[in-house]
This record gives structure tokens, sequence and C-alpha cells, in this order.
């Protein structure tokens, strides 16, 4: 037998050496990342709920972690967190869909103005049907619902304008839009706030088409106002909460979902130079974890996956010697076992679920 | 014989001012000032503790008058920020309403003063070992003036405030100071009922036709003078009249 491909491939190209043989925490499928920061660098997040647990850990690392919706200084820091602020680099919520992202683009520069644009529950209870659970309680109202989007707009700009990296997480293809102008909803109207009308609303599950398209269309945008920015793209691991879609198992429907937002992803990241894929949904869902970093309603993610994904992105994306606090891969075999062990004393911490604000939770309340 | 307690923090000051003016209301009612950072021994003022001693030892149908809280208003209100707020009022306000600044949603300010009344689960040792009323006592009016205001800073022996002179200091809209005060009424009140106490709003003879404080009612930047003590006076009296008399009726 002669020398073939394979011969010469590097370990991280075989299963057995780079995977099954691994401890967990050693598993390092990042590969080539050609995106560097520096404490200086301007790094800015949206996306899915599983983007807050990056934008979190970005925040504590001492690393720029941009935020140009802050908050005014009059409110204490817990209460901003309650508020939203911070949450991502602007108040905009949870960003599912590469749709939700192009349309909150459009919108902030004016050159789109969705029809829907206030749901009014109550006399003194207004929301933003584009970011409805971000104001706790709503906007007593809708002139003042309107005041805050123009200053969240006016912070989305800046962000857009002035970031070196945006670090998105594509987290769902299926939305809900409405029939009068496509607008896309973060959550289906009637779920945290609004009205659903099959007369108005319609469901709305995007192909790979649609999401290399709508990114596209994104990128070429931010690289046309911030020709020196770069985006990292990421795909969440948090399954679906419900399908739309009465032909399919949410199981499949969270498979086609991912698939799609994948391929997407690898196609973005080929085809831009500017764009990079970071691979936490395989940290995450990889078979080596045997589910270890999901919590027990196989869904949220542990602190421990989440560790694992910063202490490898903080490894490729940044210099070791720089500030990061706790983020480090475990160094030794002891350490990765511990810290896929959540049943374990010593990492119990470590293993507690965070928090996170999701949104499309509700679809499944009792 | 004591029929009633005042007890609390600065506020208390023109209370006792006002009381101590009136030999039979010196006798009704005892005032207490919590110990505090500026609370010198001997002074009179009683720690949380003893306060709640004294309140359990009153007859039932003594009420008991808290004047705690109401000061984040001035504390988030006073001094203009960079950038500079404001905020909606109310759900039926007009853009008008609003100076040209960053505007922060009214629950989130609202929140800010919930933050604040969160500290005071301390004080709910006395309502429990009250058999009578409880009233939280609600925080005087704000000053309308900026004038006045800066006029009693120029006086301050102490001109520096966070390494600036306190004169390059700008304060904020006499409108703003009074939306904040209002807002964190609302809030008082609301924790007062959700906790079983009754909210004595501010003498409605302080105010002046555009609803900040008479100016005979204050001599500094934030708190009430003694004639303003009077008027707490009047509504603990008038209080404890009404009390009586349902007592006397069964």
């Amino acid at each position: 037998m002669g020398d073939h491909p394979y011969t010469s491939a590097p370990d991280h190209a075989f299963w057995r050496r780079s995977v099954a043989n691994r401890a967990p925490e050693l598993v390092d499928p990042v590969g080539e990342f050609p995106v560097w920061i520096n404490p200086h660098t301007k790094v800015a997040t949206a996306g899915s709920c599983f983007a807050q647990h990056i934008a979190r850990h970005l925040r504590k690392s001492g690393y720029n972690y941009y935020i140009t919706e802050q908050g005014h200084p009059i409110l204490p820091e817990s209460i901003k967190a309650k508020n939203n602020y911070g949450v991502f680099s602007a108040r905009y919520g949870n960003i599912y869909t590469a749709r939700q992202l192009l349309q909150l683009v459009e919108r902030a520069y004016g050159r789109y103005g969705p029809g829907e644009d206030v749901w009014k529950e109550a006399d003194d209870v207004f929301l933003d049907p584009f970011r409805p659970s971000v104001q706790p309680g709503g906007f007593v109202s809708e002139l003042e619902m309107r005041l805050d989007r123009a200053q969240h707009f006016a912070a989305v700009r800046t962000m857009l304008e002035t970031l070196d990296v945006f670090i998105f997480t594509l987290g769902l293809t299926e939305c809900w839009a409405s029939h009068q102008d496509g607008a896309v909803f973060p959550i289906c109207p009637g779920v945290e706030g609004g009205e659903f009308d099959s007369s108005r609303h319609f469901f709305y599950n995007q192909t790979v088409d649609d999401v290399i398209s709508d990114m596209t269309t994104f990128l070429m945008l931010l690289a046309r106002i911030n020709p020196g920015a770069r985006v990292i793209l990421t795909v969440s691991p948090v399954p679906l909460a419900a399908t739309a879609r009465r032909d399919q198992h949410v199981l499949t429907a969270t498979t086609y979902s991912k698939s799609v937002l994948r391929v997407a992803a690898d196609t973005l990241a080929s085809r831009f130079d500017h764009v990079a894929y970071f691979p936490s949904y395989e940290i995450i869902t990889g078979a080596f974890t045997r589910g270890a970093y999901y919590a027990d309603d196989l869904r949220n993610v542990l602190e421990a996956g989440v560790s694992h994904v910063m202490g490898l992105f903080m490894k490729h994306a940044t210099d070791a010697n720089a500030p990061s606090a706790g983020m480090s891969a475990p160094k030794d075999e002891k350490a990765a076992s511990d810290a896929v062990q959540p049943s374990s004393g010593s990492v119990a911490l470590a293993t507690e679920l965070i928090e996170v604000e999701c949104d499309e939770a509700v679809l499944d309340r009792p | 014989m004591t029929r009633a307690i005042v007890v609390g923090d600065s506020h208390t000051a023109c209370i006792a001012r006002a009381a101590e003016a009136d030999a039979q209301r010196m006798d009704e009612i005892s005032i207490y000032r919590f110990t505090g950072k500026r609370s010198a021994p001997g002074d009179g003022s009683i720690s949380i503790e003893r306060a709640v001693e004294l309140i359990g030892q009153l007859p039932p149908a003594a009420p008991v008058f808290l004047a705690i809280l109401g000061g984040v208003h001035n504390r988030i209100g006073l001094l203009r920020e960079d950038p500079n707020f404001d905020f909606l009022p109310d759900s039926s306000a007009a853009a008008e309403d609003l100076d040209t600044v960053e505007i922060v949603p009214r629950r989130a300010v609202a929140s800010v003063f919930d933050f604040n009344i969160q500290d005071a689960s301390k004080f709910l040792a006395i309502k429990r070992a009250a058999r009578g009323s409880v009233f939280l006592i609600g925080t005087p009016p704000p000053k309308e003036s900026n004038e006045f205001i800066m006029e009693k800073f120029s006086k301050m022996k102490k001109q520096d405030y966070r390494g600036q002179n306190i004169m390059d200091l700008t304060l904020n809209t006499p409108r703003l100071r009074q939306k904040l005060w209002e807002l964190e009424c609302e809030r008082l009140r609301k924790w007062a009922a959700d906790q079983g106490m009754f909210y004595l709003a501010a003498p409605k003879q302080s105010l002046d036709a555009n609803s900040f404080l008479k100016e005979c009612y204050y001599d500094d930047v934030t708190h009430a003078n003694t004639a303003y003590g009077a008027l707490v006076i009047e509504q603990i009296s008038e209080i404890m009249r009404r009390q009586h008399e349902d007592v006397a009726h069964g």
C-alpha cells in the first residue's frame, strides 16, 4: 500500500485520535481560527439565548466587551441587568434568525419600517414586537416605546459602525412573520405579547438559501459601514423549545434548523474573508460529551459546557497571557473529567445552570 | 403618657423641633432618630432593636410613624448626570414634557426606587412589633428654586464634591426633581400598602401652585424645616384624634 491523503493528515482529522481517545474536556475542534482579539478589540455580540453566555463570559474576561447601550448611570448595575442593558451589546434582546438580524439593521438605518410595530397590552403597557421582553413590565406608553426604540437604533448604528469583531450566534430557522410586509418577530405573536391572527401572521421556516442570502446582505452592509469589522459566526446548541411544523417531531425539526444554520455558517465563512466560524455547537453537542453539557431539561447548556466553549475561544482567539478570568480549558485529564460530571461536588458550582432569558421557552409554558 | 411614636432618619429632626415647641405634644408623641453614621454618644438616637422594644410597650391603639426612605429622588435627581436624563411621568404624558436628553423608561426608573426600598426590610421588625397602626411618613416635596440650592452650595464649608468644585456642578431641572419625587412617593405608597402600613402623604398645605414645596417650609437643600414639621405634627394629631374617637365609640 502506498501513501494516500490520510497518511499525512494531522491528528485532528481522525475521530479516534482527537475525539474518542481524548478526555472530553480536552477535545478541541477549533482548528485554524483566523480572528485574533486583544484587550482593546471591541467585541460586540448578538444572537439567540446561547449568545448571552458568550456575552457574559466576555464581560468578565477583561476583554473589551463592547456595549453601546449601557443603560443610564442612575441605574445600579443589578437594575441594568434586570432591564436587559448589557445582556447584549445593544438592548435588542434575543435575535434568533438571520432575517431578524437583517431587519434590525435595516430598521436602524431607516431603510425598513414594519407596519405592525407596537403591541398594546393595556393602557399603560406597550411592547416592542421586535424585542417584547426587553423592558420588564413593558413601556408605559407608545411614545415611551418609540423614544426608547429611537435611542436603541442609535446604539445599534454606533455598535455596527465602531465595533471590531461581531459575534453572531445563529439560533433558529423557524419564525413568524407578518403578511403585511414580511416583518419577522422573535417570538410568535400572542406568546409574550400581541395577538396571534392567522390572517396577519404566517409561519416561515428559513432554508439554507434564505439564511445565506440574509446573512450575505447583512455582511455586505456591515462591510460597507465598517470595512474593518470581522465577524464570528456560531450556531446555538440549544434545541428548539417547540416546533410550529405539524409534520415534524421537535427533534427532527431541531436537526433541520441546526443543520441549515451550520451549513449556512460554513458557506459564509468560506465565501467571505472577514467571516469565521467558531464551533461552539460541536463542543456542546459532540458525542464525546455524552450529553453532559446539557441540563436535566436536555436544552439548557450547563456552565461547564460554556466554560469549555469560552476556554477554547480564548485559547484560539486571544493571547494566552492576556487577561481571561477563569476561562481556560482544564489542563489535565482529572480536571477534564470533573468538568463534565455535574454530580461531582467539587464542580457543583461550575455545573450550575446559568439562567438565560430564552423567549421561546415560554412556548411550552405549563 | 406616650400615645404615639415617630421614629426614623434625618426627616425626624424637623418634626422633633416642631414638637419641642408644644409641651402637650411632647407628652403625647415621642420622637426618636435612628442611630446612624452621624450619631454621637448621648445624642438620644436609638437602634432599630431599641425602637422595637419601645414600640412593643405601646398601648394597642397607639400609632407608629416611620420617617424612613424617600431620599433617592434627591440622590439621583439633584445633580445633572452625563448624559442628562429624563423620563415620562405617566402613560398620558406627551413629548413636550421631556427634555431632549437620554430617556430612561419609567419602569426602569421605578425599579431604582424599588431597589433602594429593599434595604428597608430591616425596619419591618417595627411593623411586626407594633400593636397599633403603622404609618410611613411621606418624604417632603422638592424645592423649585435652583438659585436657592446653588446659594446654599456656595455657603457650604466643603466646596469639593467628587473632585469637582461644587459651584461647577449643574443642577437638574426642578421639573425632573418633581417627577422623581412623585414616582418615589408612588413606589413608597405601594411598598407601605404591601407591608400593611398606611402612607402619610406630604401635607397639602406645604405645596405651592406648581406642586413644589413652599419656600416657607425649607431652609436647606434636602430637608424641610420646623414649620413643615408642625404640619406633619398636625397630621399625626389628627390621626391620633380619629383613633381615639374610634376607640371611644367602640
